[in-house]
């Protein structure tokens, strides 16, 4: 009976760490199906659900929070006209992506977006973070001060970067995707992801290299 | 006792600061509104004329370009009788200006011209037809060994011949196909000018 139960435990935990994604694909899938039924209700689920995320690419891609919104704003739309074309040969979410990143790059090679920085708020938890302690010992600087020089140096950073060496940055070490799903939202090779990763990794390691040790 | 280094400091470190900048809650409030409203004006708006235009043209490409193709090869190659069972010059209609290539050579087209000039016939033999309703011509041949300028027509591997005098002759039987590599000409196809 207890071994009967360690069992059934170690399935259910089992299952628990393999279902977050397929649920959320699923879940996913079945809004996807509501909205092209005619259910609008359904995409502003759809909308909460993946809005931070969307703008958090698009604003550290752009480093522009009014740009980061209408551009979100603008993903959102086109994937709402167009979601009755979503066939699911890949996920929600990576179609979704899909759109806001080329929407972003296509802006960007246009050069229409303002040119200034306009900073999004650190929270609290990263401000006292281990990171900003180190660095505040370093360079005997008060956090606050520090927290706010960070953002600007990091933004500074990214955007001397071309836009798809800071697209695969963006996805990859800020947001945590993997190279096959940067690959299939960026439509490219594995490899490529990797060597623009690789590549853009070096830039900005030159850079930022007065905080590094 | 020696104070504890804090840990190294690292590209990666540096970049999950992005992760915590966030917008605030009343940021998200005036997103949705603004997005709401959006949405609403995609649901109403209509299509400006100039994209319902683009939008049919692109269609119309579509659909045209492989319904003039098919046309073309109906009316040129298969309603050719001349033509039925000759592998190779089916291929040389089917790609005309290939065969306007092929034609290039000057001993092919004095051999053409030679075996043609016997059986010219004058353009008021085709009731109806003039060289001016002619919309096929191509280019305009010199041969300075001849005194008649001939011209050769495309889509259909048919000369005809303009004497000093202005007048147009036609050929009206088919030129050797050796010679040519273009074909068969004939008097029922020229009617199509």
């Amino acid at each position: 009976m207890a071994l009967t139960q360690t069992a059934t435990e170690q399935l259910t935990t089992t299952a628990a760490a393999d279902s977050p994604v397929r649920s959320e694909a699923s879940e996913d899938a079945v809004l996807v199906q509501r909205v092209q039924g005619g259910d609008v209700a359904a995409f502003d689920r759809l909308v909460v659900k993946y809005r931070e995320r969307l703008f958090s690419i698009i604003y550290n891609l752009t480093s522009n929070r009014e740009d980061a919104a209408d551009l979100t704003q603008d993903a959102f739309i086109k994937a709402f006209s167009s979601i009755g074309r979503f066939r699911g040969k890949s996920s929600f979410f990576t179609w979704l992506y899909r759109i806001a990143v080329n929407t972003t790059l296509s802006q960007l090679k246009k050069n229409r977006l303002r040119r200034f920085f306009s900073l999004e708020n650190i929270n609290d938890e990263a401000s006292s973070s281990e990171i900003i302690e180190a660095l505040s010992v370093k360079t005997r600087t008060e956090k606050g001060a520090l927290v706010r020089e960070l953002q600007e140096r990091l933004n500074e950073a990214l955007q001397k970067l071309s836009p798809k060496h800071r697209t695969v940055v963006v996805l990859f070490e800020i947001e945590g995707l993997s190279h096959q799903e940067i690959s299939e939202i960026m439509n490219c090779s594995v490899g490529t992801v990797r060597s623009r990763l690789h590549y853009a990794k070096q830039q900005l390691q030159s850079y930022l290299q007065d905080y590094i040790r | 006792m020696p104070k504890k280094d804090p840990s190294p400091v690292t590209l990666e470190k540096l970049l999950q600061l992005k992760r915590a900048e966030q917008p605030s809650p009343e940021f998200w409030d005036s997103f949705d509104k603004a997005l709401h409203t959006r949405r609403l004006q995609k649901l109403v708006e209509r299509p400006s004329p100039w994209a319902v235009w683009a939008r049919s043209l692109r269609r119309a490409v579509y659909v045209l370009a492989p319904t003039a193709a098919a046309a073309y090869l109906a009316f040129f190659v298969l309603a050719d009788p001349g033509r039925t069972g000759d592998a190779p010059a089916a291929a040389a209609a089917a790609s005309p200006m290939a065969a306007e290539l092929e034609f290039a050579p000057a001993s092919a087209l004095e051999f053409a011209m030679a075996s043609a000039r016997e059986n010219v016939v004058s353009a008021e033999a085709f009731s109806g037809d003039s060289p001016a309703r002619n919309r096929f011509v191509d280019e305009t041949i010199s041969m300075s060994s001849e005194r008649t300028h001939y011209r050769k027509v495309l889509y259909t591997p048919s000369i005809h011949s303009v004497a000093r005098d202005g007048a147009v002759h036609y050929v009206a039987e088919p030129i050797a196909e050796a010679a040519s590599r273009v074909g068969t000409a004939s008097s029922a196809r020229m009617r199509h000018f």
